[in-house]
């Protein structure tokens, strides 16, 4: 073996510092990019979120006044058309599409603005459920799916009517979306102690264990074969998700062969925001003065 | 020290994962166990904020919301200065992070992590850090007086989340 001499040896120690020092440097070169990069984004989030909350109106009223003036027309059947009816019809589902689409995209920049603050009143479940179900009549009839509501008919409770709407809105369209041709959605009702358990089912294609996690991301819409069959850019489920957290509850998903089950769980009553509020003579332990 | 609430002022309370920003007098009050807010005040304009954040960091997987400190922080600092306040004399108060028990899980550990990512964020954007009162073993109520940027606290026992 070669000996070394003290000042080689020397040598050789300075020369893989230098190495590794280098190599501190490019990697700190590399997180100082990735941080600036990380700050852009985050900006870019910021502002697209900013741009939609305040376009809100500007969209939604225009869209309101064609959903109520085709509506109002398709009643007066009689007065129509045969062509006229068809492409009322076609208006009106058009526009509903529309509709839910941009209550997911809206309520998605509410929650990313901070403006998400729930407005509790007390519900009846299933009239909520059935008035969502009657806007997404033309994609049932379409499909040929079977509907069937069981459970608690009359269950009522605390909670933000239009998130509930957007929830429920969600998990049709999704048990919709995904089911085969002929298929069925099973809603499935039920009050508990101090929880109300939502369970929508449908018969579509199973979802993949490993993938199951990832249904809730924002714009990841599960592979199930080479194309892509179903419409669609995956904000739905996360929207879903987020506003379940803001109501307090919990949402988990379960799928086997034949059943996709979306369950959801919400509180009875969510708020807690007078715990403590404000009492005649609060006392306060502690004060922050300047 | 005692103090009590003033009647006259608009009470807001804010929910988690929500920011509020207020521009005339307002007493902002939350509710928190793990989860963090930062109380912004501008003490010459008098225009205060506070969020109030779950977790430390958005992974860039689901919404990009105030859930999380790294965008709770700069958005509330960004709704701040649109309604008129100066960057440079914000000041921050922090609160909440309670310390969880038992082991030393991911999960005992939000309360600590949330603190830390509001002392980073605001380091970063060169916001001192005035009072806080932080990673304790209780949960607490707090009430922002944005009128005369005092934050009130309260402790409370028992489970929040």
């Amino acid at each position: 073996m070669k000996e070394l001499s003290n000042k080689a040896l020397l040598e050789e120690f300075q020369r893989r510092l230098n190495a590794g020092e280098k190599a501190l440097a490019q990697k700190e070169d590399m997180l100082k990019e990735l941080n600036k990069l990380n700050k852009k984004l985050e900006k870019a989030e910021a502002l697209k979120s900013h741009f939609i909350s305040n376009i809100k109106n500007e969209i939604n009223n225009p869209l309101t006044s064609i959903l109520a003036l085709s509506h109002n027309l398709l009643r007066k059947q009689n007065l129509l058309t045969e062509e006229a009816k068809r492409s009322l019809s076609l208006i009106y589902k058009e526009a509903h599409t529309l509709d839910f689409q941009l209550a997911n995209i809206i309520t998605a920049a509410e929650i990313e603005a901070g403006e998400s603050v729930p407005q509790l009143v007390n519900i009846h479940v299933n009239d909520n459920i059935q008035s969502v179900i009657k806007t997404f009549e033309s994609s049932i009839k379409a499909k040929l799916l079977a509907i069937k509501i069981s459970g608690d008919d009359d269950a009522r409770f605390v909670t933000d009517n239009h998130y509930f709407k957007v929830i429920v809105s969600n998990l049709i369209s999704n048990a919709i979306k995904f089911n085969k041709e002929g298929g069925q959605v099973n809603i499935e009702i039920a009050e508990g102690v101090d929880h109300l358990t939502l369970q929508v089912s449908n018969t579509g294609k199973s979802i993949k264990e490993d993938e199951l996690p990832q249904i809730f991301d924002r714009f990841s819409q599960v592979e199930m074969s080479n194309v892509k069959d179903y419409l669609g850019y995956g904000l739905g489920l996360s929207v879903t998700r987020d506003l379940v957290e803001i109501l307090n509850g919990s949402i988990e998903v379960v799928s086997s062969d034949n059943e996709t089950v979306f369950k959801v769980k919400l509180p009875l009553n969510p708020d807690n925001s007078d715990k403590g509020m404000f009492g005649e003579d609060t006392e306060f332990l502690f004060d922050q003065s300047y | 020290m005692r103090a009590t609430v003033s009647t006259q002022l608009e009470k807001v309370f804010l929910y988690p994962a929500n920011i509020q920003v207020a521009k005339t007098p307002m007493m902002i009050s939350t509710l928190l166990g793990t989860c963090v807010a930062v109380c912004l005040w501008d003490s010459k304009t008098k225009i205060g904020g506070m969020n109030h954040y779950l977790l430390p960091l958005w992974n860039g997987e689901g919404l990009a919301s105030p859930k999380y400190g790294n965008i709770a922080i700069p958005k509330l600092v960004d709704n701040l200065v649109e309604l008129g306040a100066n960057r440079k004399n914000l000041i921050a108060k922090v609160f909440g992070g309670r310390m969880q028990k038992q082991g030393a899980s991911m999960a005992s550990t939000i309360g600590q992590r949330n603190v830390d990512i509001a002392r980073q964020a605001l380091a970063e954007l060169r916001i001192p850090i005035v009072a806080e009162n932080v990673a304790g073993p209780n949960g607490v109520n707090i009430y922002f007086d944005t009128d005369s940027g005092k934050v009130m606290l309260r402790y409370i026992k028992g489970g929040i989340k």
